[in-house]
């Protein structure tokens, strides 16, 4: 492998890593908040993406206000999700928590079926144009954009936990939910927000990389398994963990690609057992850092 | 200024209030001893929002607390600075604080926020410390302090002197002593009996989820059954 190769596999797998940061992310907000594992995540994304694609081709929407759009659908969606179904399940039982994302990431997969069908549909990609020269690297606009927006989405989620009275609140919920509550912060409404704010991402980070694949519903299927990767690397419990872990997974995986291209995908399987065996707590983690 | 009317509640299948009747007047520091389980913790939690209430009322000068989150509780006036002092460690003193008064204006919040400071020195200096990096002491105050910060008419106290050297113990009932000359009330839930009931004015003892004694602190301390279990027998 040449350095000039190394070097584009490297920048191009930061590309796809960015997509498993910003999913990843969402997964570890609403974990570390809620204390659910979404694995709806990715087909929360996946259903998003959907309803873009019907905006672009049959509405005629231009681009950047379907981008809005998409962020506000998964937002939506995120609402009803924690209202309608969280949480009123919230106070029975833990698993049925668990249980009930992965309803949801069926109930996305069948809908999507049963609505848009499940043959493969090539999504217009979202810009054109010809790849830009960096030196030795060439560079899609497509992934200019993914990288992009991965940093401005970090920058927003680090302001919002870091310098928002919600932000505030969440992170305390995920530390002490009880004396959250005790202290008179409304917590219902934090997990609304929290919800919305991570399946927003999800959407954003869906309609980001499905120009790479073609949209059917079970496209965003691989994409969760990699983003728990990272999340599993990045440590569980810290969104920038998360981000770390995306970044880290998509460039390994990009040059493990390269030379061995049958193993790419069980490859992070294996990265997932291994990480968990030598190292439980991940790359920033706590270690043992239980709550239930 | 506070009234719990033949209160009834609990967890789960279980009542652990069985019809308690307490009140407590405007300026006044009242005591609520008994042993554990008798439903001192519980007494709280059903004033706060944390615990429905079954059966009775639950009223605060004229507006009944029945059934409102404990976010509209603390809007109403009311603080509750839970057993454990349960600081948020990785947060700041400073975040530890705000989050108290969270539906705060910010302009208010700013105000209040030194007056704490003031108040309680070593959190100043602590400002931008995580609250899992204080002493147990430290954290106690920072506990008061996040009580105090919404600026409450009546705080709730739950064993404020638990698991803290004798020394901070004094500190801290010094503190309270304090808060009765700002015009606070307070309803304070100890085992330490002979303090609480040295600085309260009045006194209830729960036994099994019902008022089994009430009266003035100085009736209380004299009474027989109190000396004998809490006080640490007869002379």
């Amino acid at each position: 492998m040449s350095i000039d190769i190394f070097l584009n596999l490297t920048v191009r797998g930061l590309t796809t890593g960015a997509i498993y940061a910003l999913v990843g992310m969402g997964i570890v907000l609403i974990l570390q908040t809620t204390n659910v594992m979404n694995f709806a995540q990715g087909d929360t994304g996946m259903f998003i993406t959907y309803l873009a694609f019907f905006m672009i081709t049959t509405a005629k929407v231009p681009y950047s206000l379907v981008l809005i759009l998409a962020i506000a659908a998964g937002a939506f969606v995120g609402l009803l999700v924690e209202r309608f179904m969280m949480r009123s399940v919230r106070s029975r039982s833990h698993l049925s928590l668990i249980m009930l994302t992965l309803g949801l990431s069926l109930l996305f997969q069948g809908l999507a079926a049963f609505l848009f069908k499940t043959e493969p549909r090539l999504f217009p990609p979202l810009v054109s144009g010809d790849p830009i020269k960096l030196g030795p690297i060439i560079l899609g606009r497509q992934d200019i954009v993914v990288l992009l927006a991965a940093i401005v989405t970090f920058g927003i989620l680090y302001l919002f936990l870091y310098r928002t009275k919600q932000g505030a609140a969440a992170r305390s919920i995920s530390q002490d939910e009880y004396a959250a509550r005790v202290l008179g912060i409304p917590t219902p409404s934090i997990y609304m927000l929290v919800w919305a704010i991570g399946s927003a991402m999800a959407g954003l980070a869906a309609l980001l990389i499905v120009p790479r694949f073609s949209l059917e519903p079970s496209f965003m299927g691989l994409i969760q398994v990699k983003a728990f990767t990272a999340i599993v690397l990045g440590g569980m419990g810290s969104v920038f963990g998360a981000a770390v872990g995306g970044l880290i997974i998509g460039i390994v995986e990009n040059l493990v690609a390269y030379q061995f291209p049958a193993i790419k995908d069980s490859f992070m399987l294996i990265v997932i057992v291994i990480v968990l065996l030598v190292m439980p707590q991940g790359l920033f983690g706590k270690r043992q850092q239980r709550r239930f | 200024m506070l009234r719990v009317d033949q209160v009834v509640s609990g967890y789960g299948p279980i009542d652990v209030l069985n019809h308690v009747t307490i009140s407590l007047d405007k300026g006044e520091i009242v005591a609520v001893l008994g042993a554990n389980g008798a439903g001192k913790t519980t007494l709280l939690r059903t004033i706060t929002g944390l615990i429905r209430v079954r059966k009775g009322s639950v009223m605060f000068g004229d507006k009944a607390l029945n059934g409102l989150s404990p976010a509209e509780v603390v809007k109403c006036g009311i603080s509750h600075v839970p057993e454990g002092r349960h600081i948020f460690p990785d947060l700041t003193v400073e975040e530890n604080l705000l989050l108290a008064a969270y539906s705060m204006p910010r302009s208010q919040q700013k105000g209040r926020l030194d007056a704490m400071y003031a108040m309680f020195d070593i959190l100043a200096e602590r400002r931008k410390q995580a609250g899992g990096t204080l002493s147990g002491g430290e954290q106690q105050m920072l506990a008061l302090a996040r009580g105090l910060m919404p600026n409450p008419r009546l705080m709730l106290l739950d064993e404020p002197s638990l698991g803290l050297a004798p020394k901070i113990i004094g500190t801290v009932f010094d503190t309270l002593a304090r808060l009765r000359e700002s015009g606070v009330s307070i309803l304070l839930v100890e085992q330490n009996a002979k303090r609480s009931l040295e600085l309260a004015d009045r006194a209830y003892v729960l036994v099994t989820g019902q008022v089994a004694l009430e009266g003035t602190a100085r009736e209380l301390k004299g009474n027989e059954m109190v000396k004998q279990l809490y006080l640490g027998g007869t002379r």
